[in-house]
């Protein structure tokens, strides 16, 4: 069980989700910020804290393919364990719903 | 006595309310709408969400409810603050947690996020913790707490300009936080106290050491941890280290995910989930917002948290810490340690109860709770009248809810109570309601566990739970019951004895709740299984905390040698293995001080004139033990330390738990693994995979060692003592007693629902979907219902039980909405059972010089005595005296009712002086309450028209009296054998006579007694002699033919009976019909004497035929075939206390001697 971040955060990057969640199992890639499954414990704080509801549970339609992308990507970033300003055209960002095309795979700068 | 204090101030309340307002309905309603007029000036609309949550209270969907409830608590304490006058107290609760926030704070920005994520174990372990504390002190200006330390943090982390101090903080934190040293320097803080990972595989760090060819898991002797008698061994948590949990709750309520409450589910399925262990993570029982409670505490609102956990948990005083931790097994917190919600729980009660008047607070939110929207205040009265059996934790709990719904309760409970003073109380021993006075200080109600009154209140949270909880705790709740005016609790009525179903119908109660827990402990069939140092865990417990031995001034014998074995996997293996180590130190060093004692006033050889040879080995090994132990004692205190006690046990064989199983598959471990921890810190080792075989004994008879097999091969642990805690059953014994009032369904009682029809209710769930606790309904709507541990779906811990009444509840109030108010008054009912069942001393009359008759008035219980059956008398130690560091308390002795006036409610009961507690009867004062509960036992089957022999031996007796009469009125005739030791040991000369129709007198020795009648006869010898003589014709030619006789009953000391036994197939044999029925009155050691529960009076029978064994509880039934029992098993069971027996009895004389004897001032009467 564990929550997953989706496309939706990509470009926008509010990162509130870090700062309450009390497991810091959040990890930052250069333009979102992934869940490592394995240290999430499926408290569900982080979800009404997006801004751009960008974080669901494993159980959601669909989540599976985000399942695979969280799992990746954790294993691959650093730790983010608070909060940092969003990107400055975040709020445009938070209204474009298919963003997976501008996905960047590079680490954060954590 | 209980009342410390005496200064306390005067109570005041505001808005004119008087303190007798809170205990009338009308009082609560006025208050309740005086808080909403309160509510309604300072914020209107909170009112009106509040009025319209009420109005749709069923309806209210659980995140509105908690937001709303979360809204109106602070307002809740502060008109409770204005109420009380307590404003400035809760003022600086409040400002202590403010000031206390910059520790969490710093925490989870600073050292959590910071200082771990950038500093590895590695590169921690190379700082220099002295250095870095320099450092910081030059920093801070001295030295400095955690406090401090944050504060200056989180300032600099603020100003973003102060790197290198930022820097060195950094470091003394990573020293703080990940060395074992730093760790040590800050053992009490919370600030550098980080959550572990959980190995859920492997809760417990042990060792695996080799014992006798057993392997044993042990923990490491540098994590013991020392212990000394029975005071609290736990205290909990402070102020900060409590916050530190509220802080590090994550307040799941909000997103739905407060699985402490609620449960962990699987959130596709909605199933429960299992820990690794397999125990369900179900969450609270009770389902307490905890979250909630969290997010109010954090906010310093510690009034608006209380009155939340009350909402669902009015008697939170019996849950929390090391009571239960359902909540916390089921944390979010998973992968981590939980967040600590009982500590977290009952560190809020302490704070509430240290305020003033905090008991009195507490108190009133259990009758008024505006944040509880269904029932705000209790409803009017409803005319109904609810018999509660039982006051454990179901018990008190279903009372309570009952109360709060209107219904008038009365209570009982086989065990002894003792009475509050009435001054706090409002009512006194008589049961008479009298006004009393608010509680300022609750501290002056708490005493020391070690030397703690036992209560009796609470059932097996008084006797079956460690003093590692605040038992105190429990007179709290007595108090709370008490204190209402439609409740009253009868101590030592037992039903199914005193009252049974039928009556309590007759007296006008319309429902009947059975609360009354696990009975029947399991005994594990193997050879010599109840040799002498064989007990039950139940029994042991119970003669430990209840009877009272684990006090310094007891009376109570409970003999108890080194190494001890425990059996079972449980709980109660746990908790005894624990008390036994920790009471053979107490044992030993009071058996100590009382042989020096009487030393010193005669001669050593005096002391021991009446010892055994195994009686002076036993006394030498206790003696020396306790010698050892002293001189630890003063050395540790010269050392300036506790004594360490747990290695020198461990020397002498300690005690090992043995269980069939491994460890991960206890239930102890699998459902509250800290427990076991715990008790493995004061030096009990487990060991695993182990079937007891047999119990192996010394040249004596007594316990030497237990044999087992692992499945491979035996092994053999060497034990003195062996307590079994194999599980018990839920106490059904009324229904087996009463068979036509019950329906059974395999152990437990049959349910049925609210229409009457049979259901099946969940097993193990304590949330059902159905609370299926009815087990009968009668046509006109009168029923029985069943709780707590008797019921499949909430049996296993306190807090199921609880929740079994507060799901259950409603159940009966429905069921009882259908019937009209009672006939009868709660005032009249009350009247009626004080009269009936309140007990008192009537007469104390000396009859020989060692038996004394107690008169008892005790009108009920006079009325359901038959022949045969017999009470447990006991003095209350408030009304005890005291002397040379002893009080005068009684253990429970089992005594018959020789005669009953069943017009005026006077028993008779025969007590013979064996030194102990028997020999405090001739100081029972008229008038004195007493507790006789009973009659138990069964009474004698009394056929008709059939010739009858009765054998007496001494106070045998006694018995006779009642069951001969019982006979002669039956149209048999009876020929009665009345034996004594001596000339002088004869009594009731009368009774006797007209208990029979040819009384054979016989003494061992001296002159032949006189003989009054013309068909009597009279002889000097034994009493199988004198038979024999009788029907030889030796005694002149038989008036009534002992080879008429159908049925023996043969009542004397185990040896007499078992003379007469076996004399029957000898001596005798030509003189008998070889078809006569032969029954004795079998006297096995007794203490609870409800039937069937904590199983001291534990019997061996062997069918005569095929030789099988089984055992049976002589306190069901005294009565047993001569044939069938097993008299070795009887005297070894009679002599477990044998040494201790003995110098009891010079330590009471004694004190007897050094305190002036209260004057016998007893009138006398002859016969009742």
């Amino acid at each position: 069980m564990t929550y997953l971040v989706t496309e939706a955060c990509i470009r926008c990057k509010f990162t509130d989700c870090v700062s309450v969640c009390p497991v810091d199992c959040f990890r930052e890639g250069a333009n979102m910020v992934v869940i490592d499954p394995e240290q999430c414990i499926d408290c569900g704080v982080c979800v009404p804290a997006c801004p751009a509801s960008a974080i669901v549970a494993d159980t959601e339609p669909g989540a599976e393919t985000w399942l695979e992308h969280n799992k990746t990507f954790s294993a691959l970033w650093p730790t983010i364990t608070e909060r940092k300003d969003a990107f400055p055209d975040a709020e445009v960002w938070k209204k474009t719903t298919a963003k997976l095309s501008f996905f960047d795979s590079k680490p954060g700068r954590s | 006595m209980l009342l410390k204090g005496t200064n306390s101030p005067q109570l005041k309340l505001a808005n004119g309310f008087t303190f007798p307002d809170l205990y009338t309905r009308d009082g609560l309603e006025r208050l309740d709408h005086c808080y909403l007029e309160y509510l309604g000036a300072t914020e209107p609309a909170l009112r009106e969400r509040l009025l319209q949550a009420r109005a749709n209270a069923d309806s209210i969907e659980s995140k509105q409810e908690s937001a709303l409830l979360i809204e109106l608590a602070p307002t809740l304490e502060e008109y409770l603050a204005h109420l009380f006058g307590i404003e400035r107290e809760i003022q600086a609760i409040s400002a202590a947690t403010t000031s206390l926030s910059p520790l969490y704070e710093c925490k989870r920005t600073f050292v959590k996020r910071k200082v771990l994520a950038s500093v590895t174990a590695e590169s921690a372990a190379q700082l220099n913790g002295r250095e870095l504390t320099a450092q910081m002190e030059a920093l801070l200006g001295g030295s400095f707490d955690e406090l401090a330390f944050a504060k200056f943090v989180l300032k600099w982390l603020a100003d973003g300009s102060n790197a290198i101090a930022l820097g060195i903080a950094t470091s003394y934190a990573a020293w703080a936080t990940m060395t074992s040293e730093g760790q040590t320097r800050h053992a009490s803080g919370v600030l550098f106290r980080t959550h572990r990972k959980v190995d859920h595989t492997n809760p417990i760090p042990l060792q695996r050491v080799e014992l006798h060819g057993v392997t044993t898991a042990v923990l490491h002797k540098s994590q013991w941890r020392s212990r000394d008698g029975f005071s609290a061994t736990d205290l909990g948590m402070n102020l900060p280290q409590a916050l530190d949990q509220a802080h590090y709750c994550i307040l799941c309520h909000p997103q739905g995910k407060d699985s402490c409450s609620r449960g962990l589910r699987d959130r596709k399925t909605d199933v429960v989930q299992k820990s690794s262990l397999g125990a369900a993570l179900a969450g609270c029982p009770l389902e307490e917002k905890i979250s909630e409670m969290h997010a109010l505490r954090i906010e310093g609102s510690v009034l608006g948290a209380f009155a939340i956990i009350l909402v669902d948990n009015p008697m939170v005083a019996a849950t929390g810490h090391r009571i239960c931790n359902d909540c916390m097994k089921a944390c979010i917190y998973q992968k981590q340690e939980p967040v600590d919600v009982p500590q977290s729980e009952t560190s809020l009660l302490k704070e509430v109860l240290s305020l003033p008047w905090g008991f009195e607070i507490y108190s009133l939110l259990t009758r008024w709770n505006p944040l509880n929207l269904r029932r705000p205040f209790p409803r009017p009265s409803s005319g109904h009248n609810v018999l509660v059996v039982g006051l454990g934790p179901a018990g008190f709990t279903l009372a309570h809810y009952l109360l709060n719904d209107g219904h008038t309760v009365v209570a009982v409970d086989g065990l002894k109570i003792e009475p509050l003073p009435a001054s706090i109380s409002g009512i006194d021993a008589a049961g008479i309601r009298v006004p009393f006075s608010p509680i300022f200080d609750v501290s002056t109600l708490f005493e020391d566990l070690d030397s703690r009154r036992v209560g009796g209140f609470g059932g097996v949270a008084e006797y079956g739970i460690t003093v590692r909880w605040n038992k105190n705790y429990l007179k709290l709740i007595q108090l709370l019951l008490e204190r209402r005016s439609t409740f009253a609790l009868y101590g030592g009525v037992r039903f199914g004895g005193t009252l049974t179903p039928a009556d309590a119908f007759a007296i006008g109660f319309d429902h009947v709740a059975l609360a009354t827990g696990a009975g029947r402990p399991t005994h594990i069939p193997m050879p010599n299984s109840l040799a002498r140092g064989v007990r039950m865990a139940s029994d042991f417990l119970m003669a430990l905390q209840l009877t009272g031995a684990a006090k310094r001034t007891s009376l109570a014998n409970l003999q108890l040698r080194l190494p001890i074995v425990v059996i079972g996997g449980g709980l109660t293996a746990i908790d005894a293995a624990t008390e036994a180590l920790t009471y053979y130190v107490r044992q030993v060093e009071k058996f100590l001080v009382r042989y020096e004692t009487l030393a010193a006033e005669t001669e050593e050889a005096v002391l021991r004139s009446d010892w055994t040879v195994e009686d002076t080995l036993v006394a030498e090994e206790f003696l020396s033990h306790a010698r050892v132990l002293r001189n630890e004692r003063i050395a540790a205190a010269e050392e300036g330390r506790a004594p360490r006690f747990s290695e020198i046990l461990d020397s002498w064989g300690g005690a090992t738990v043995a269980y069939r199983k491994r460890l991960q598959d206890a239930p102890s471990v699998t459902l509250n693994h800290e427990e076991v921890a715990k008790a493995l810190e004061e030096g009990v080792r487990f060991a695993e995979n182990l079937t007891p075989l047999s119990v192996e004994v010394d040249t004596y008879g007594h316990l030497s060692a237990v044999r087992f097999s692992d499945g491979d091969r035996n092994s053999e642990l060497p034990a003195r003592a062996l307590l079994i805690a194999a599980g018990t059953q839920p106490n059904t014994v009324i229904a087996r007693e009463l068979p036509g009032d019950f329906q059974l369904s395999g152990r437990h009682f049959a349910a049925v629902d609210e229409d009457g029809k049979r259901v099946q209710p969940e097993k193990g769930v304590a949330k059902p979907a159905a609370a299926h606790v009815l087990t009968s309904i009668a046509p006109d709507g009168r029923g029985m219902s069943y709780f707590g541990d008797l019921h499949p779906s909430y049996a296993g811990n306190v807090v199921k039980a609880m929740a079994s009444a507060k799901q259950g509840h409603p159940v009966i109030s429905r069921l009882l909405a259908r019937r009209p108010p009672s006939a009868i008054t709660a005032e009249a009912l009350f009247t009626a059972l004080n009269t009936d069942l309140r007990a008192t001393v009537h007469a104390v009359n000396r009859l020989t010089p060692d038996i004394v008759e107690v008169i008892v008035k005790a009108p009920r219980a006079a009325r359901a005595f038959r022949p045969g059956q017999f009470f447990r008398l006991q003095n209350y130690e408030s009304f005890a005296s005291s002397s040379v560091d002893t009080v005068l308390t009684m253990e429970g002795l089992a005594l018959t009712g020789a005669a009953v006036d069943r017009e005026r409610g006077l028993i008779s009961t025969i007590v013979l002086e064996m030194g102990g507690s028997s020999d405090l009867c001739n100081r029972l004062m008229p008038g004195e309450p007493v507790v006789l509960m009973g009659p138990t036992g069964t009474p004698t089957e009394i056929p008709s028209d059939q010739t009858v022999v009765l054998v007496g031996g001494g106070l045998g007796n006694a018995v006779l009296f009642s069951i001969g009469a019982a006979f002669r009125e039956a149209n048999c005739k009876v020929l009665y054998f009345a034996g004594y030791k001596k000339a002088t040991d004869r009594y009731k000369v009368e009774e006797i006579e007209n208990a029979a129709d040819v009384v054979i007198w016989s003494v061992d020795s001296g002159e032949p007694f006189p003989v009054r009648r013309p068909q009597d006869r009279t002889f000097v010898g034994n009493i199988v002699a004198a038979m024999q003589a009788y029907a030889e014709g030796a005694l002149g030619p038989p008036t009534l033919a002992l080879s008429t006789a159908k049925r023996l009953v043969v009542i004397g000391s185990d040896r007499m009976m078992a003379a007469v036994a076996k004399a029957r197939h000898g001596a005798l044999k030509p003189h008998l019909l070889a078809s006569h029925i032969a029954v004795g009155s079998i006297n096995s050691p007794m203490q609870c004497m409800i039937k069937e529960v904590c199983a001291q009076c534990l019997q061996i029978h062997h069918d005569p035929e095929t030789g099988s064994e089984r055992i049976v509880f002589s306190c069901f039934n005294q009565d047993q075939l001569l044939d069938e029992v097993d008299f070795h098993c009887l005297r070894e069971r009679l002599t477990q206390n044998a040494l201790q027996e003995k110098l009891t009895a010079r330590w009471l004389r004694h004190c007897e001697f050094a305190a002036p004897k209260i004057p016998n001032t007893t009138k006398m009467e002859t016969s009742v």
